[in-house]
């Protein structure tokens, strides 16, 4: 069984795509009531910090296509991939492709405990889970993809397998809207 | 019978004929008792051999579950100081040797280690052993290399046990395949056991006859002569006494063997059957559990002396029990150790050293069941896919998510929070009781499982098994029920804290009060939240509906009372620990309900893969409702009724959490969690009796113990889809210009406050921005200017 990759965009941009640029964020502490509570330990009103976001990478993809991308050198402004979860995505990838996506589901789910927050492995997890003909959590994969894209090329592939998942499960107005926030 | 010849007669022809009719008659009796004799004694020798094939042709023995605790992955940046590093070391029993030679041990230079991994079978593959050099710095893994200095990705150690499920007959053994013993044990155990075993045929007759001389005359049995096939069959079929009828169907059933099998397979069965000692009612049987039993170790690292040792007591183990008769084991051994010299086993010119060597055995058996509530957990979540004779039986290898770092904390807070709470207020010692869970947020991963203020003790299970009323821990139901629906709620929506009185048809008119028996007017809703003020929480929840909270209750994933009373909008549904853990979970995972799980994964005898407990995910809550709620619980922990944490965690954190209280303080709760984990407390009695302890002075203590001892990451996620933030005046619930005072909030997208009001302005007071004087010194949707958000913007652009 060959596991066929949907990331369009981004293979076909045949990117090393490294880590985004930490992204500022509103952090921001709830205010404090002014006098209902009787000494409220002083809390700054907006406390704004960078947020350190989870490292998204991905490798040169490995394709059903014989095509060879030659990987590429990431530009010295972008931040090197987390060696352990790029080592499990090849790991998964490998397995996806002979076949075991039960172990390959296993593997992205070790990469995922690494780094919960990174959308290209909800992604990926919510591929085999389509594979897997499991629709329904293909989609809510997805949406959890959709949750922490840091990227709105990211969040448009989410939408497109929530898309493809909610057509399988018949849900047509789902993914009709799903497919509109897909930008397809 | 014995045949007898008849004597010949010499008188008459009569006679002559009588006598050889009986001749006749006394052969063919002969014959026909020696048919019955073959036939009776071939249907015994069928018998047994039924009972020979039948043992075989399954399983032999009932090979307990063995369960397992997380395998700990090393990586860059892992959260694995050296301390965590050398506990879980110790834990797999690995040893400190220089350079790190073999698997299972590891070796330390400054800050670099050497760790030599053992090969493991996990789920989804071979995890073959290798060298490692790692390097810790500040409390986590700051480079990963092998044993040539490459780069390495990840690697994962073995995953250490934490119990079995024995069968009722309580033997327990690990199984050792033949191909996989290591020779020098092989070879040692037939050089003093049975020499000829590769050429005999089951049974020696010389041997037998030397042993029944020998005992003979010394007038007792003081030899055996047994191959080791007829010691495996007395072992597997046979009961200990010494008869000679035993004997015989001992060696018939040696001979069986050795027709039907091969020698490996014999010989494996012998390695796995030999009895080597006792840990209490558990039987220690076979060469694999041995190992780990006296020497916390799998077999195939055991030096030469420790063969020895092991090899020299099956002759009695526990004549020759290292633990309780060091001399004489030593003794023993060094027998051994000298006819493996002699068989040329190991080098002549180290016996000496060999034999002098001490025994090396663990002081205590080895590592007990010291995990009785998780393990209570792992049982019930099995039960739906396995039977109790499946766990016991089959020797199934079940991976679970326990990580023992997180659990060693969790019990540490536990049995040192409570006595001092105890001392501190005068309790008498021993009367509170507690019980605690921590999550990981993202996996739905149960980490670490508290059942009581002794979690080494296997009783009540506080957090599975008992049932409390969750007080205020029901709050957030109620608020994010109603944040869900932003036309009428937002965090700033003014709530009335004043008398309420709800008519009931069929009960008295309920007026509920607050735990400070006040009212303080009206108050946004978020402080309302944080400040955990009952009456306000009873008329959102009256005003948005009590099928609503019902619902929202079990989008959250625990079942709502029903009926669905308005006294339980203060929570006086009882639940589990278990049941509010997953509760609070959907909230920090903003609104995605995952079943959480102690299991990953379930391998067979062989190590193939049986079962896998996948991740299951469910969005039932609206995400942008949830953080509003989150963000009102972060309030509770900044400075509302949980702000005591903040002594004990760092405010970057940013933990959202909750007290609970129930009538007279029967019940302390507390619910929190960072951006990595979830925790949930309950501390209380056992007698349902008032401890006089409130959620932040009861509970959260030990949350705080426990997550000031783990990695914490902070919860600062971006806002989800749907969330906008505006500038705002939170008494007067309008926008403010960013040049007025004001604080930043999140509302739902299109739902800021419609209200202007411009401080620089103040005789006009309110601006409507659909008004008439527009003058743009406010966007409808105001950004903070220090916080150019470029992500926000795309996503409103795709939206």
């Amino acid at each position: 069984m060959k596991y066929i990759l949907r990331f369009t965009v981004v293979a076909a941009a045949g990117l090393v795509l490294a880590a985004c640029a930490p992204l500022p964020t509103h952090q921001t502490l709830p205010p404090a009531p002014q006098q209902a509570e009787p000494a409220p330990p002083p809390v700054p009103d907006v406390v704004v910090r960078p947020l350190e976001m989870p490292e998204i990478h991905d490798q040169p993809l490995q394709r059903a296509a014989p095509e060879v991308i030659a990987p590429q050198e990431p530009t010295p402004a972008l931040r090197p991939a987390s060696p352990a979860v790029v080592a499990l995505v090849n790991r998964a990838r490998l397995q996806a492709d002979t076949g075991e996506l039960d172990q390959a589901a296993a593997s992205l789910e070790r990469a995922i405990r690494i780094e919960p927050q990174n959308a290209l492995l909800w992604l990926e997890l919510a591929q085999i889970k389509l594979h897997q003909g499991n629709p329904s959590q293909a989609e809510q994969m997805a949406l959890r993809a959709v949750r922490f894209a840091t990227d709105d090329r990211i969040e448009r592939e989410a939408w497109g397998i929530v898309a493809l998942a909610r057509q399988s499960q018949g849900d047509i107005a789902g993914a009709a809207e799903a497919r509109r926030k897909a930008g397809q | 019978m014995a045949p007898r010849k008849q004597n010949p007669r010499k008188n008459s022809g009569q006679k002559r004929d009588k006598s050889r009719r009986f001749l006749r008659f006394v052969v063919k009796l002969f014959i026909a008792l020696i048919l019955v004799g073959g036939v009776f004694l071939s249907l015994w020798i069928a018998k047994l051999d039924r009972d020979v094939q039948q043992r075989f042709a399954g399983a032999l023995w009932a090979l307990p579950a063995k369960v397992y605790a997380r395998a700990l992955e090393v990586y860059e940046g892992a959260p694995i100081s050296a301390e965590v590093l050398e506990r879980e070391l110790q834990r797999l029993g690995y040893r400190q040797e220089r350079g790190a030679p073999s698997p299972g041990t590891w070796y330390r230079q400054g800050r670099e280690y050497l760790l030599h991994v053992r090969s493991f079978t996990h789920w989804d593959g071979r995890e073959p052993s290798g060298l490692y050099r790692i390097r810790i710095a500040d409390g986590q893994i700051e480079r990963v290399r092998d044993g040539n200095n490459h780069p390495v990705g990840i690697f994962r150690l073995d995953a250490p046990t934490i119990g079995s499920f024995y069968p009722d007959q309580p033997e327990d053994r690990i199984l050792l395949r033949y191909e996989e013993a290591p020779p020098l044990l092989i070879d040692t155990l037939l050089a003093v056991e049975d020499r000829r075993f590769f050429e005999h045929h089951g049974v020696v007759p010389m041997a037998i006859l030397r042993a029944a001389l020998t005992n003979l005359v010394s007038g007792r049995t003081v030899q055996g002569g047994s191959t080791i096939t007829q010691q495996l069959a007395k072992n597997l079929f046979l009961s200990p006494d010494r008869s000679y009828r035993r004997k015989v169907t001992e060696a018939i059933m040696a001979l069986i063997m050795e027709y039907r099998y091969s020698k490996e397979m014999i010989l494996e069965a012998y390695l796995n059957e030999v009895y080597l000692g006792q840990d209490g009612a558990r039987a220690i049987h076979g060469f694999g559990l041995a190992s780990e039993f006296y020497f916390g170790r799998p077999i195939e690292e055991l030096s030469p002396d420790q063969i020895a040792l092991l090899v020299g007591m099956v002759k009695g183990a526990s004549y020759y029990n290292p633990r309780r008769n060091p001399e004489r084991a030593t003794l023993r051994r060094n027998v051994v150790l000298s006819v493996m010299s002699e068989e040329g086993l190991i080098d002549p010119n180290d016996l000496g050293s060999l034999q002098s060597r001490e025994l090396g055995v663990l002081p205590r058996p080895g590592k007990a069941g010291g995990n009785p509530a998780f393990m209570q957990l792992v049982r019930q979540q099995l039960a739906r896919d396995y039977s109790e004779d499946d766990l016991r039986s089959r020797g199934l290898s079940i991976f679970t998510t326990l990580d023992p770092e997180v659990q060693y904390h969790l019990e540490k807070a536990v049995t040192s929070t409570l006595p001092a709470i105890e001392k501190q207020r005068n309790m008498e010692p021993g009367t509170l009781e507690s019980a605690a869970i921590i999550v990981d947020i993202d996996s739905g991963e149960i980490q670490a499982l508290v059942g009581g203020r002794n979690p080494k003790f296997a009783g009540f299970n506080r957090a599975l098994d008992s049932r409390r009323q969750i007080g205020s821990l029901i709050k957030p139901a109620i608020y994010v029920a109603a944040l869900s629906d932003p036309t009428r709620y937002s965090l700033i929506t003014p709530l009335l804290d004043q008398e309420i009185t709800i008519e009931q048809p069929g009960s008295k008119p309920w007026t509920p009060r607050n735990y400070d028996n006040q009212f303080i007017g009206e108050q946004p809703l978020y402080l309302a939240l944080a400040q955990s003020r009952n009456v306000p929480a009873v008329r959102v929840g009256m005003d948005i509906g009590l099928d609503v909270v019902s619902a929202t209750l079990e989008s959250m994933g625990v079942p709502a009372p029903k009926p669905f009373f308005p006294s339980a909008l203060l929570g006086s549904q009882e639940l589990s620990l278990l049941q509010v853990t997953q509760m609070y979970h959907t909230l920090a995972t903003e609104g995605f309900w995952m079943p959480l799980r102690a299991i990953r994964s379930v391998l067979d005898v062989d190590g193939q893969p049986l079962q896998r407990y996948s991740m299951s995910v469910q969005r039932t809550l609206d995400p942008a409702a949830v953080y509003l709620t989150n963000y009102a619980l972060q309030a509770a922990v900044s400075f509302g009724t949980a702000r005591s944490l903040n002594t004990y965690i760092p405010t970057s954190i940013g933990v959202a959490g909750k007290t609970g209280t129930t009538n007279n303080t029967r019940d302390a709760w507390f619910a929190g969690f960072t951006g990595n984990r979830l925790g949930v407390v309950w501390v209380g009695r056992d007698d349902n009796g008032e401890t006089g302890l409130t959620g932040s002075s009861g509970a959260l203590p030990v949350w705080a113990a426990a997550f000031a001892a783990l990695d914490n990451r902070p919860r600062n996620l971006d806002a989800p889809q749907g969330i906008t933030w505006a500038r705002v005046d939170i008494e007067r619930n309008a926008r403010v210009p960013d040049y007025c005072d004001g604080h930043l909030m999140p509302f739902a997208h299109g739902y800021v406050p419609e209200a202007v009001y411009d401080c620089r302005k103040q005789d006009e007071g309110f601006r409507w921005p659909f008004g008439s004087n527009e003058d743009n010194t406010v966007s409808p949707e105001p950004r903070p200017q220090s916080q150019p958000d470029p992500i926000e913007f795309f996503r409103r652009l795709f939206r």
